[in-house]
């Protein structure tokens, strides 16, 4: 048998798991902190952690202005990949001959290193957000549609065999007892997903922009700002997190749904 | 006692309502091919609850399925109530080894899971379906997803869900073994108790011998590979039964005489 916990190793456990990650959070900054001041280490090439707390201070309004266009394109992007890769993600569970079609090349494609083409988006859709909106789609697509696909298809034989018995059209299983049963699958992939729309629309400002997060990196680049530089990555960490925080609640809302929580 | 289970009593094709006649399968024909059954003849009377006893992958689970519409025999036929069975009816209702409920749906509503596939009236289904999870001592739990209940009250809402549209046959495959043996014998009071108020016509897959014997007419006996039906037994105990009844020395006896048959295929 083992040890009934007691209320001491309950306070022990509450550090550890509550309180261990900010400390070694915190341990981190401060060590970063003493060895640049310490050693009078380049600005420019590493700022102090309060350096970059100052620069935030000092370019707030810049730095709240370039996060719409950032994130509206990002989620934009993320949405526009769920949509269609769930969609087309139903149409391969649904006809075979889709599927077979298909499938092998969105496997194929997948392999390649989707950065590579976003100077293509560029040519093709402009200097506007339409480019970096359509590459975000194309980088973020592809981990919905996979997952979807694999979600689609793992539905518990036995229900298969009892819409099969109630006379019930391929339609109707696929989405009253498929879909339903695959949500779990798009919310993963959804967690995948938007972390890569970021990626796609900083890529895509990397390119060509006149604004955004990932604009302002390059400008704060191109004048050795590393400060404002860190500053603008920590701005785009809180809007992933904040994007990733909606989803996250969406799967706590179908664990509730599922009747789990 | 003794004399009666030796005789082997076939079912006259005039009073037989499921019907399954020089049934063969084989899966991947060709040099790899498995039988995996041969020469299956058999008959359930209307109102008749037969259990098929045997081993696992002794394929009578997919004689039952053969028999639901969901398999293709590779030789023979099935016929129910005199026609042919190509396809699913849905006067047949089935129960799986899982309770194959939808999570994200309450008891009644998975009770209600039919109507919606066949898109029928609600309304008119609604109170069938709170009577018969009442009836199955669910009544708290109508509205309870299955996370929130045990294995057996899972497998009850199954049973309610295969008999809300009152079918005619009820298909079983191995729809208790999933469970702990104290539900397990609880599950069996349940169906032998709403037997005795619906008496449809039951065939019960099993590879339980006291199960099979407690809950049927007619005990079916199959070996394994390739599955053929080696026994087939009356079982003479009346209705309503009640558990007591496998305590008696007649009950075990017959055990016994099947677990015989059983093992002699070894």
């Amino acid at each position: 048998m083992s040890a009934l916990p007691n209320p001491q190793n309950r306070v022990l456990t509450a550090v550890r798991d509550g309180f261990l990650p900010f400390l070694l959070f915190f341990t981190v900054i401060a060590i970063w902190e003493f060895v640049v001041w310490y050693t009078n280490y380049p600005k420019s090439i590493l700022p102090r952690p309060s350096a970059i707390v100052i620069a935030i201070f000092d370019n707030w309004d810049l730095l709240i202005k370039n996060i719409l266009p950032t994130a509206s394109v990002a989620l934009g992007g993320f949405l526009l990949a769920s949509v269609i890769g769930l969609t087309l993600a139903l149409l391969m569970t649904w006809s075979t001959w889709a599927k077979e079609a298909l499938y092998p090349n969105i496997v194929g494609f997948q392999i390649v290193p989707k950065i590579a083409w976003a100077p293509m988006f560029v040519l093709w859709l402009g200097i506007e957000f339409e480019s970096r909106l359509g590459f975000a789609v194309f980088i973020s697509i592809f981990p919905i549609i996979i997952s979807m696909t694999a979600g689609l298809k793992n539905t518990d034989p036995s229900l298969l065999k009892l819409c099969e018995s109630l006379t019930a059209s391929k339609l109707q299983t696929l989405f009253l007892v498929r879909f339903p049963f695959a949500l779990p699958y798009l919310i993963s992939a959804m967690k995948m997903s938007i972390t890569m729309a970021m990626i796609g629309v900083i890529v895509g400002e990397f390119i060509t922009s006149s604004q955004g997060l990932g604009f302002l990196i390059l400008v704060a680049f191109g004048k050795l700002q590393t400060d404002l530089m860190l500053a603008t990555v920590l701005f785009l960490c809180i809007v992933g997190l904040f994007f990733y925080s909606l989803i996250a609640f969406a799967s706590y809302r179908l664990q509730i749904w599922f009747g789990n929580k | 006692m003794s004399e009666s289970s030796g005789k082997i009593e076939v079912v006259t094709e005039s009073k037989a309502y499921v019907h399954a006649d020089g049934i063969q399968k084989i899966f991947n024909p060709g040099p790899n091919q498995t039988v995996a059954l041969e020469h299956i003849d058999c008959s359930v009377a209307e109102g008749e609850f037969v259990s098929l006893l045997g081993p696992s992958g002794c394929g009578k689970s997919t004689l039952l399925m053969m028999i639901a519409g969901l398999e293709h025999p590779t030789k023979g036929s099935v016929s129910i109530g005199g026609e042919s069975m190509v396809k699913p009816r849905e006067d047949i209702g089935l129960m799986f080894q899982d309770p194959t409920l939808l999570p994200w749906k309450t008891s009644l509503e998975n009770v209600l899971f039919p109507v919606k596939i066949l898109k029928r009236d609600r309304k008119k289904y609604l109170s069938i379906a709170e009577d018969l999870l009442c009836r199955v001592g669910l009544d708290q739990f109508l509205d309870k997803k299955p996370a929130q209940l045990s294995g057996g009250m899972k497998q009850r809402v199954a049973i309610c869900r295969a008999l809300l549209y009152d079918p005619t046959l009820l298909l079983m495959d191995e729809p208790f073994s999933a469970l702990d043996a104290i539900t397990r014998d609880e599950m069996n009071q349940v169906l032998m108790d709403l037997w005795q108020e619906f008496k449809k016509t039951g065939l019960f897959v099993t590879h339980s011998i006291r199960e099979a014997v407690f809950l049927s007419d007619r005990v079916l006996v199959m070996s394994a590979r390739p599955g053929k039906i080696i026994e087939n037994l009356e079982v003479p105990f009346d209705r309503p039964r009640d558990f007591s009844l496998v305590e008696t020395p007649e009950f075990n006896k017959i055990c016994a005489y099947l677990r015989g048959k059983i093992d002699s295929q070894h």
